[in-house]
């Protein structure tokens, strides 16, 4: 029997193919070089001696240690800004307050970098602020945050930008449940740490895991603000990626695409976890 | 709570302008010594490229939204209204390009595109713009289609209407607060993107973004300054002009 409807599959069928071809078959070309076939080149048999020689360079393990680092910490950091701003949205319930709290996530991550460097390197703003307290003599008293061996710069900035948008996130599950439960909490006796144990963080749980997923596998495959703020050596991946891949010497390009290969590893995995686990329990979250 | 978020969002942005009409601002001044609008006259004059910089950006976006509009709205459909076998790996799919860098997929794709003759031109970048951009528009189109009663259209066929009036009356105006939110994204998306442009663009698709890198790696602070102003500003006021049409239909824009 043909019924009017059409096929959801041919209404999927556009953005299948943009899609599978765009980014799947980008990625499938990608995993290809990193095996070293390039039909260009008339390299056509694949060997895993790239991925050996990646595998067994420092530089790789380094950059690899300082891209899990970066993104884990900023992860943890915006997760935490973002749950507190996001109780204090809910506490105060007013509107213009989460508008103004939006505005870091239109500021471009390249003006975000471009923010850091004025207001925290060593001749930025809190710097001379600290001059002019007296706890500083010279530009070089003040801490290096900008193109520093921690990556703190980098971190700061992805804070600022991705803290608001955890809050975002959290601040939903929290204003659906209202001022009321917590008011009952403590009604019944509860003290702050038990209102935030058995309140606040169960209602935002799912919601957390996710923006965690989120801001993690951003941070670990963002280029622009690693390489505004970091330092020549160690790289992040995702920078050492670009610059194999823009060498003039093609003997770099596989080497770009194993590196390319674990960054698209390990956020799919983020992908995978969000989708299989926090997805389902927040669609019930919903629900309920 | 309201001046706490205005200290750590609003302040940060400050000292942009006041770089942008800086003429020089030294070591340990906090406010510049003198005055200037240098930067901004550089930027109106032909040599800093910014005229053709914005309308190459707002091609780009625009094309990208639309495009993204007229794959991912049927996308939306199906995933809005329809239960099929293999939801979940279409889903899995649509998911990965907002969290796995499409970058990794540009650099795969860039031989392709040099055969094609799609790299250095705006054709080949609006395509791999559409990597980060397109996910977002489809879930959008979902949630709009999900909220939508899919009886009203059929109600409205029964009083009479053919399928386009059908669309057209109903089901379109219904969707279009979620279109819009999920449009006003992808252009944002588009306009803010370095990386891809770069890549595929050669440096020969000069963008706001491609414009501006050189001056935060390393150039003229006030020029910088008033550069990312004009980047930010364009996309603030998307921003403000679609959450106060939206709050009409108490929908917000994620990010």
């Amino acid at each position: 029997m043909w019924r009017r409807q059409s096929s959801p599959y041919l209404l999927l069928l556009p953005a299948l193919l943009v899609l599978g071809v765009l980014f799947l078959g980008g990625l499938a070309v990608a995993f290809e070089q990193s095996l070293g076939v390039m039909p260009a080149l008339g390299r056509l048999s694949p060997t895993l001696d790239y991925v050996r020689i990646v595998l067994a360079s420092r530089e790789f393990w380094t950059g690899f240690g300082l891209t899990a680092y970066i993104a884990l910490t900023a992860t943890v950091l915006a997760c935490a800004a973002g749950l507190l701003l996001a109780v204090g949205l809910a506490a105060a319930g007013s509107r213009s307050d989460t508008l103004l709290a939006r505005l870091p996530l239109v500021v471009p991550h390249t003006v975000a970098a471009y923010l850091t460097m004025i207001w925290l390197s060593q001749s930025g703003l809190l710097a001379r602020l600290a001059f002019r307290a007296g706890l500083i003599r010279e530009p070089g008293g003040f801490p290096a945050l900008v193109n520093d061996p921690y990556g703190l710069g980098i971190i700061l900035t992805y804070v600022w930008k991705e803290a608001p948008f955890a809050a975002l996130m959290l601040y939903p599950p929290l204003a659906a449940a209202g001022r009321g439960l917590l008011d009952a909490a403590a009604t019944l006796g509860a003290g702050r740490l038990q209102r935030w144990r058995h309140v606040i963080l169960p209602l935002v749980a799912p919601a957390l895991g996710a923006v965690a997923l989120i801001i993690f596998s951003y941070t670990f495959g963002a280029y622009e603000v690693p390489f505004l703020l970091g330092q020549t050596y160690p790289r992040t991946l995702p920078v050492a990626a670009v610059e194999r891949f823009l060498s003039p010497d093609l003997a770099d390009r596989p080497v770009a695409m194993v590196y390319n290969l674990v960054i698209t590893l390990m956020t799919s995995a983020a992908v995978w976890l969000y989708l299989g686990r926090l997805a389902p329990r927040l669609e019930r979250g919903k629900g309920t | 709570m309201r001046r706490l978020s205005l200290l750590w969002f609003g302040l940060p942005l400050v000292p942009l302008v006041l770089w942008s009409v800086a003429f020089g601002w030294r070591w340990p001044d906090l406010l510049p010594a003198a005055w200037s609008f240098r930067a901004w006259h550089y930027l109106g004059s032909p040599p800093a490229g910014l005229g053709p910089a914005v309308a190459e950006s707002l091609f780009i976006a625009l094309a990208v939204t639309l495009l993204a509009l007229l794959i991912g709205v049927p996308a939306g459909k199906a995933l809005g209204t329809c239960t099929f076998r293999g939801r979940r790996a279409v889903e899995f799919l649509f998911y990965l390009p907002i969290m796995v860098p499409g970058a990794s997929a540009a650099m795969g794709l860039q031989p392709w595109l040099i055969r094609l003759g799609l790299t250095d031109r705006p054709a080949g970048v609006v395509l791999v713009h559409l990597i980060p951009a397109l996910p977002y528009l489809i879930r959008a189109a979902t949630a709009g289609y999900a909220a939508l009663d899919p009886l009203v259209e059929q109600q409205a066929r029964t009083l009479g209407a053919t399928p386009a009036q059908a669309w057209r009356l109903v089901v379109l105006p219904a969707l279009a607060p979620a279109l819009a939110a999920g449009a006003g994204l992808v252009f944002i998306i588009s306009l803010s993107q370095y990386l891809l442009t770069l890549l595929i663009g050669g440096g020969k698709v000069v963008t706001l973004p491609l414009l501006l890198f050189p001056f935060i790696s390393g150039g003229d602070r006030a020029i910088g300054a008033a550069l990312s102003l004009v980047f930010t500003v364009p996309g603030l006021l998307l921003f403000w002009l679609l959450d106060a049409w939206l709050r009409r239909y108490r929908l917000e824009v994620r990010l």
